[in-house]
């Protein structure tokens, strides 16, 4: 019976459903933007570095383009270890046309007056192969002039270690991060040799270890589960509460969707009383009404996650760089859990009211 | 007068019977979220520039993109010392020579000439750090004092009597400035994007608005019927009903707007005792989105007071 008055409503309201799925689909699509877009901002120094998997190690500082680590050092810790790929960079904030960019150390073979640059900056700046770019360097106030040599992924400029290094105005041998690859059990013993208690190692995508130097020759490590986390901390600015911001900024973008039960409810007044009359059960009534606000949340949702991941009508960007909206799936099944009850407690409520 | 009674009339009722409470409900979302977005604490307040040690950098730009900058333009040139003769990019600058080497760390002397010469270190060490280089510019040579070298690819000719054409600039911050910029940018880009979603939300909003505001209306359907009964024509019904719907929208909204208020303030209470946070303030940009949300609500009004006579 309760299929039966699904039906019913369906055939006889569809401009009706068609209706609440747009406007859900819109509400569903501004929510999971804001959560793609607070949640990026936890992903900024990944997605700039292009630093994606893998173990980092890097030290204490204002951000990774100031942080720095002695190659040496962690030559010395980890030379025992076998199974390992080790790759170092340098990284710095440079000034070309008095705009703000990162430049990092390449294992490419460069010359001195060589530079690198990301396809999105060249566009920025309207450079080509061959062009030439003036680096300003935020540390020593030197001027440098440069020519495009090629092109690189990245929202960075790319040099050879050396350039950086004296761009950086840092002895030789000082690095910015190290990116450590490997099996689980090698990373394991990496940050063993780090000074990481076993007990206290948990391996998952990207692990960020931060040195911080304690005394002569003592140096303490901290975990990250990523690299913006671990200099955020520095602020006081928690990832988790950005996190439960943007997931409170998601769920209070939904709460209109009460209302939209409740008036969809009373506009399908006349067809649920009509069904009344005939005999259908008010658990019934209920019942295929609770399942049309299962198919049109479930239908908007789709919709939304397809306008999400093809329209970029909302971008963030800091210095040039655009960032890249996550695809969280536990945040997304969020949204619909949230769609889907807001939405269907009003209509519940609405026909509740209705039948009544 | 006959609107007036009809207002006061239906305004008592409506809040009598709490149906404000479908509109607060209803604009929860744009305003609430509109506040909370634009008193999250600023960036910039946040003590970054204490962290760097405040110290001035050149930099080269296309535009004045600082407060002192000087007109400068790089040419291909040759520096010839004794028999030697080296080519090298050339960094012409239109500036009293001892601001920018001072900057450099090279204002070790008086400098008394017009012009000076900075040359990169490999070619000041590899040509016996000579006190006097000729530069060839566009078939244009001239005798300069070195000031010394730095680390630059780049030879730095400072001078304070021009002869060339420069368009561009060499500019001079300090770090802290630049720092502080960036992080304004950064934080202005945040809250341009924030305003666009607010502005998106409020207009998808329009739906759920025009629901609440017609479920007052139907929720006053009985007072409705009563003021026609005592004689309330079918046009002055429809004003006093629109009228209602305004006045008790525009309440909730900066009732809603204060709660953000509270709400932002309480949750920075509670979190300063965990974390270190920079103090919230509701910024000003807020208040043309706040005003665009009561003029929708005003203009979706009369659409849902639609229709009020003819159902009694």
């Amino acid at each position: 019976m309760a299929l039966v008055a699904y039906k019913v409503v369906l055939t006889t309201r569809k401009h009706l459903v068609a209706y609440a799925v747009l406007t859900l689909t819109l509400v569903s699509w501004l929510s999971l933007v804001a959560l793609g877009l607070l949640n990026s901002l936890l992903w900024l120094y990944e997605g700039v570095l292009g630093v994606e998997e893998g173990l980092i190690i890097t030290s204490k500082g204002f951000s990774p383009l100031t942080a720095l680590v002695y190659r040496g050092d962690i030559e010395s810790r980890l030379s025992s270890i076998t199974d390992i790929t080790v790759e170092y960079y340098l990284v710095t904030p440079v000034l070309v046309n008095g705009g703000f960019f990162v430049l990092r150390s390449t294992s490419v073979n460069l010359n001195s007056s060589c530079v690198l640059v990301g396809a999105d900056i060249a566009r920025q700046l309207g450079v080509t192969i061959g062009d030439h770019v003036v680096v300003s360097s935020v540390f020593t106030g030197e001027v440098y002039y440069l020519e495009v040599c090629g092109y690189t992924t990245g929202y960075v400029l790319e040099a050879s270690y050396d350039l950086v290094a004296r761009i950086r105005g840092v002895t030789k041998g000082y690095y910015s991060y190290i990116v450590v690859k490997g099996s689980s059990e090698a990373q394991s013993r990496v940050l063993e040799a780090l000074g990481v208690k076993p007990g206290e190692i948990r391996l998952a995508g990207l692990i960020v270890a931060v040195l911080s130097r304690i005394g002569d020759n003592k140096t303490r490590v901290v975990l990250y589960r990523a690299l913006t986390e671990a200099y955020i901390t520095g602020f006081g600015l928690q990832r988790d509460y950005i996190l439960y911001f943007a997931v409170t900024v998601a769920v209070a973008s939904l709460i209109g969707l009460v209302i939209l039960g409740l008036d969809f409810a009373r506009r399908t007044s006349s067809s649920l009383r009509v069904l009344r009359v005939i005999g259908v059960s008010k658990r019934h009534l209920l019942l295929a009404t609770l399942l049309l606000g299962l198919t049109v949340s479930t239908i908007a949702y789709v919709f939304s996650l397809a306008l999400y991941t093809r329209v970029e009508f909302f971008t963030l960007s800091v210095l040039g760089y655009v960032f890249k909206t996550g695809r969280h799936s536990e945040l997304f099944l969020l949204v619909y859990l949230g769609l889907l009850v807001l939405f269907n407690l009003g209509l519940a409520l609405g026909v509740h009211r209705e039948v009544e | 007068m006959e609107i007036l009674v009809a207002v006061s009339t239906l305004l008592v009722s409506a809040i009598r019977r709490s149906l404000y409470t479908t509109l607060l409900i209803s604009t929860l979302a744009p305003v609430l979220l509109l506040v909370v977005l634009f008193s999250t604490p600023s960036i910039s307040s946040l003590e970054y520039t204490s962290l760097m040690q405040d110290k001035q950098v050149l930099f080269f730009s296309n535009t004045r993109s600082s407060e002192e900058c000087y007109s400068a333009g790089i040419v291909e040139g040759s520096v010839m010392v004794n028999s030697s003769v080296l080519r090298a990019p050339i960094l012409i600058v239109s500036a009293n020579p001892d601001r920018v080497l001072g900057v450099l760390g090279l204002a070790r002397g008086n400098y008394t000439a017009s012009s000076y010469v900075v040359l990169p270190r490999d070619i000041y060490s590899d040509i016996g750090k000579p006190s006097l280089v000729v530069v060839r510019l566009n078939n244009a040579t001239g005798e300069y004092s070195v000031a010394g070298s730095w680390g630059s690819n780049t030879v730095l000719l400072v001078t304070s009597s021009v002869n060339y054409h420069l368009d561009k600039y060499l500019c001079l911050a300090s770090r802290s400035r630049i720092l502080l910029d960036t992080v304004e940018s950064i934080e202005s880009n945040l809250l341009r994007t924030a305003e666009l979603w607010v502005l998106v939300l409020s207009i998808v909003y329009l739906p759920v608005i025009y629901a609440a505001q017609r479920r007052v209306v139907e929720s006053l359907r009985v007072d409705l019927r009563v003021l026609v009964n005592i004689g309330v024509s079918a046009r002055n019904l429809y004003f006093s009903t629109t009228t209602t719907l305004i006045v008790l929208y525009i309440i909730v909204v900066f009732y809603v707007c204060a709660l953000g208020v509270v709400l932002v303030y309480t949750a920075w209470s509670v979190l300063s005792y965990i974390v270190v946070l920079p103090y919230p303030a509701l910024r000003l940009s807020a208040i043309p989105l706040l005003l665009l949300e009561v003029l929708l609500g005003v203009l979706v009004a009369p659409l849902a007071s639609r229709g009020v006579s003819k159902w009694l």
